[in-house]
């Protein structure tokens, strides 16, 4: 009987009477993860180029969040796209984002660094595979698109400062704000070897990007209008600078496991009497010039979760560009695909994306099927 | 006999069944007595981040598929897969950590470790490391 009241002793004070024994997680310590996605494609021959099918790691992530107490954290994102190899000459690697956080609570928070702005609801995730059903997302949002297409004329890329929350409004609906600053277009910054204190990387306009989005939204939708001023760059053309605004509306509903995705942007930038004289000028000479420098792209996406490991989706886009480009016919897009998740951190994505400009400048119709892996660490 | 016997082991059976009944759970450390549904979405969406004293809200939830976390979601009218989504979302843009994943048995344990942590579990496995903030209706 002593033996086993011994034992009972020993046993109490090796197991302690306090918390059960139980792995802590440390939410200070550095968290790194990422994601790829690895695709195969088939282009067929076009006035971009010959038909040719490539397998190539089209995106790599690496990212960093670090809380450093109850209100400040950090966030790093590295990305690599194309296979990036920079002894082959391959892809690209860069900061996407880099950016200190000061959050007082969710009705306010300060985002200062490099960051991607609150502008409509894909620009923010554009890039971030694992959460886009697509291999190739919406005309405007496709890095494939860019050589084509300068991004910066549609979105606000990046900002550097970001004040933003969600603030309770009704039973279960937030308001939703965000207002963010930033550098001008990249056409703007320096590239290469500035002069006297300039160096590369710095803002040269003479303006600054302004926006900012509000919206509502509760655990079934998401909606909202976003804005933003800056100064568009068409000094190649002889026109200067002119102050650009775009305006955008993103909407998401989800109504049992189907959900709706879209968006619209209206991009206006404002001539001068005098721009206005020298665009028409140059349209005199140039037939593929349009006849303003106005820009639309809308996109809708409709997807159907059929179980918690598979999807399928079809999607529409278009683009109507007025500018220097002579797609003033605009260009469509219109895509299906579907995904298989066979474990959590693994989707095998399929899509067939179909492009056409019926422009007599630039005529594509292009057919692409595409595979993809994409997978989270 | 034997039937009476039968019934009255059937009767307890479907009274324990019955009484099966999830909780939202917090660690002690978390500075409120009770919460309301809206705060239990706000909460698990990701969309309220901080306690009232400023201590981040650290989540826990049942593994996915688990009828627990079936019928807490459910209880909440919110979808999984969306929630997953919001999840990634969350953590994929820097903005938060998503909800750590455990089983039913380890869960009590996991939230009397952790400062400012919530979870959600059968009543039964509830002990005095913890705080019961709600009972889920389901």
């Amino acid at each position: 009987m002593k033996k086993l009241r011994m034992v009972m002793v020993i046993g109490a004070l090796i197991t302690g009477p306090g918390v059960p024994a139980a792995a802590q997680d440390n939410y200070s310590d550095l968290n790194i993860f990422g994601y790829l996605q690895a695709a195969y494609i088939d282009i067929p021959a076009s006035f971009l180029g010959p038909q040719s099918t490539t397998f190539f790691l089209q995106q790599a992530n690496l990212m960093g969040a670090k809380e450093f107490d109850n209100h400040f954290s950090a966030f790093l994102n590295l990305q690599f796209t194309n296979g990036f190899n920079s002894k082959l000459g391959w892809g690209n690697m860069n900061l996407e984002e880099g950016w200190a956080k000061y959050s007082y609570s969710h009705v306010l928070n300060v985002k200062a660094g490099f960051l991607l702005p609150s502008f409509n609801s894909l620009l923010q995730v554009r890039n971030r595979t694992p959460l886009l059903p697509y291999i190739v997302r919406p005309l405007v949002y496709e890095p494939l698109m860019t050589d084509r297409l300068n991004i910066d004329a549609f979105l606000p890329t990046h900002a550097n400062l970001e004040v933003y929350g969600s603030v309770p409004v009704l039973a279960d609906v937030d308001l939703e704000y965000a207002a963010f600053v930033g550098n001008s277009e990249t056409s703007y910054i320096i590239s290469g070897q500035g002069a006297g204190f300039q160096v590369s990387g710095m803002d040269t306009s003479e303006s600054k990007l302004w926006g900012g989005r509000v919206g509502l939204s509760t655990h079934w939708f998401r909606g909202g209008v976003s804005m933003t001023t800056d100064m568009e760059n068409q000094n190649q053309f002889g026109m200067g600078s002119m102050r650009r605004y775009r305006y955008g509306a993103d909407l998401y509903v989800r109504v049992a496991n189907i959900s709706f995705d879209g968006e619209v942007l209206f991009v206006r930038p404002s001539m001068s009497d005098r721009q206005k004289a020298v665009f028409a000028m140059v349209g005199t000479f140039n037939p593929i010039v349009g006849k303003d420098l106005d820009r639309t792209f809308l996109y809708g996406t409709l997807l159907w979760d059929i179980t918690d490991a598979l999807y399928v989706y079809g999607s529409v886009s278009s683009l109507t560009v007025n500018d220097f480009m002579g797609m003033s016919e605009g260009i469509r897009e219109w895509t299906f695909g579907g995904g298989w998740r066979p474990i959590e951190s693994i989707v095998v994505k399929g899509q067939y994306v179909r492009i056409s400009c019926p422009s007599p400048h630039f005529p594509l119709d292009l057919g692409l099927p595409i595979i993809a892996i994409s997978v989270m660490f | 006999m034997k039937r009476l016997l039968l019934s009255a082991l059937l009767m307890t059976a479907f009274t324990v069944m019955a009484r099966a009944q999830l909780v939202i759970i917090a660690n002690p450390s978390v500075p409120v007595a009770s919460i309301d549904t809206r705060a239990a979405v706000d909460i698990y969406m990701l969309t309220q981040t901080k306690w009232t004293n400023d201590e981040p809200i650290r989540v826990f939830s049942l593994k996915k598929g688990t009828t627990g976390a079936e019928k807490f979601y459910a209880a909440l009218n919110l979808n999984p897969l969306a929630l997953n989504k919001q999840w990634l979302r969350v953590q994929l843009t820097g903005e938060g950590r998503a909800p750590t994943l455990v089983a039913e048995d380890e869960i009590v344990a996991r939230v009397a470790a952790t400062p400012g942590a919530i979870g959600f579990v059968d009543m039964a496995r509830v002990t005095d490391h913890v705080k019961v903030l709600r009972q889920v209706t389901q």
